[in-house]
């Protein structure tokens, strides 16, 4: 009985031992473990640290190409505020991001013979940037050659084919041409209409013709003297697809007072949203302009409107984050009525 | 051949070659996470081929369950005591220039071919 007693302690006994032995062994696997993880863990956050130091190297040099490009490509555009005796104007643009496709151009004739155009091109960022590029450069080549403005987006709907056509690109124009007109235009209006009418002399009030062409783009405003706003209805296909240049463009022409204001827009006014989510629309739009101050006063009226404009558009925006590029010209005929 | 397919990473083990591939990116949260992977490989441990290749060239990043995975691997094969380890990394990969090489606190003659 002692002898079975005793080969069963020492059969614990072992046991007991097998059992320290393989407890001793995962302890040491344990601690092998916890120094093998915990030095993974340093290589690895060592490894994310030096990551996250190239990332914001490579960010910080991102950012400096871009506002470099920003000033490039600000530098493309003419001067705000063209310094011309019969037509007051004043141009704004702001990209959503760092660069935009956004633009504005104008160009005189001659000293009564004056156009302007805001660009927009699809996208925003760096791609819709080089393309505004080239529509801006297009644009200007297409002032060398005597088009009217229907003819002029067909030109430019061509010639930017094959740079925006390719990937899917395209650039909504909204293009005018105001013709002023002169105390002897007027003078020989009228007589010209005593010849065939055999009427009194009327001297009449002076005017000037506005032609408007629109390629996708918003059609302009147009701010009477006395407050009431005109927006003609008008589309066109968006430059760049070679559709302008089979279906052509409606080109109206309407006629302008002194003091009556001419405003372009690009898409990014009307889709501006607000941070509820809320676009600004056509509606909205229109009472802005409405609202704007319309004064037969022609020193420094359209920038006047424009800041009104930029003013309650930015207002709506809040703090949102900006949704589109946004471009606005303001136009208005000078003289005495 | 076993075989596991996740979004992040992908894990084969081929019987002809005894050769264990793995794939991707090991970010996966907690133990729970990487328990078909911790199957695969000592599913193979215990099939004690004489040799058991395990290819991680292309892990481009492993967190420190993965890495727990990894060792207790080579914890079964040390146990099992019939497999040599062979382990293939990548220098591209800086976590396994430093970790790999920790296989062999288990496995003390794991051969580990770092290109």
């Amino acid at each position: 009985m002692e002898n079975v007693a005793q080969d069963e302690l020492l059969a614990q006994l072992a046991a007991l031992q097998a059992e320290n032995i393989s407890l001793r062994q995962e302890n040491e696997d344990l601690q092998e473990m916890l120094e093998a993880v915990t030095e993974h863990s340093d290589t690895v956050s060592a490894d994310l640290r030096h990551q996250a130091a190239i990332l914001a190297e490579t960010y910080q040099r991102t950012q400096d190409e871009l506002a470099l490009a920003r000033q490039i490509q600000y530098g493309l555009l003419s001067p705000s505020h063209p310094d011309w005796d019969k037509l007051e104007v004043i141009c704004y643009t702001t990209p959503a991001t760092q660069v935009g496709g956004d633009f504005y151009a104008y160009h005189a004739f001659n000293d009564n013979h004056l156009a302007l155009a805001v660009g927009d091109v699809s996208g925003k960022g760096v791609s819709a940037a080089l393309l505004m590029a080239t529509c801006l450069s297009l644009f200007q080549t297409s002032l060398l050659y005597r088009l009217t403005p229907a003819e002029r987006l067909i030109y430019l709907d061509k010639m930017l084919m094959p740079y925006s056509k390719f990937r899917n690109q395209n650039c909504a124009m909204s293009y005018i041409e105001v013709e002023i007109k002169s105390k002897e235009d007027e003078v020989n209006n009228v007589n010209n209409a005593n010849n065939v009418n055999d009427e009194p002399v009327l001297f009449p009030t002076p005017y000037s013709l506005l032609h408007v062409v629109n390629a996708g783009c918003i059609p302009p405003y147009i701010k009477r003297v006395n407050g009431e706003v005109e927006q003609p209805e008008m589309g066109g296909f968006a430059l760049g697809q070679g559709l302008g240049a089979i279906a052509g463009y409606q080109q109206l022409t309407i006629e302008l007072s002194p003091g009556d204001m001419i405003i372009l827009t690009s898409d990014g006014v009307v889709e501006a949203n607000n941070i509820d989510g809320d676009m600004l629309g056509f509606d909205r739009l229109m009472q802005i302009v409405r609202d704007a101050p319309s004064s037969s006063n022609q020193r420094q009226g359209s920038e006047a409107v424009l800041e009104h404009l930029k003013r309650e558009v930015f207002t709506f925006i809040g703090s949102a984050e900006p949704h589109d590029d946004i471009t606005m010209v303001v136009a208005q005929v000078r003289g005495e009525r | 051949m076993i075989e596991i397919k996740h979004p992040e990473y992908h894990a084969h083990y081929n019987p002809e070659t005894t050769t264990i591939v793995i794939v991707g990116i090991l970010e996966l949260k907690g133990a729970t996470e990487y328990n078909p992977l911790q199957s695969l490989l000592l599913e193979v441990a215990e099939q004690k081929p004489s040799l058991v290749t395990l290819d991680v060239q292309n892990v481009e990043f492993m967190n420190s369950s993965g890495i727990s995975t990894l060792l207790r691997f080579g914890i079964k094969i040390r146990d099992l005591g019939v497999s040599r380890l062979k382990i293939l990394g990548s220098n591209q990969h800086s976590w396994q220039t430093k970790s790999l090489k920790n296989l062999q606190r288990f496995v003390q003659n794991a051969d580990i071919d770092i290109k």
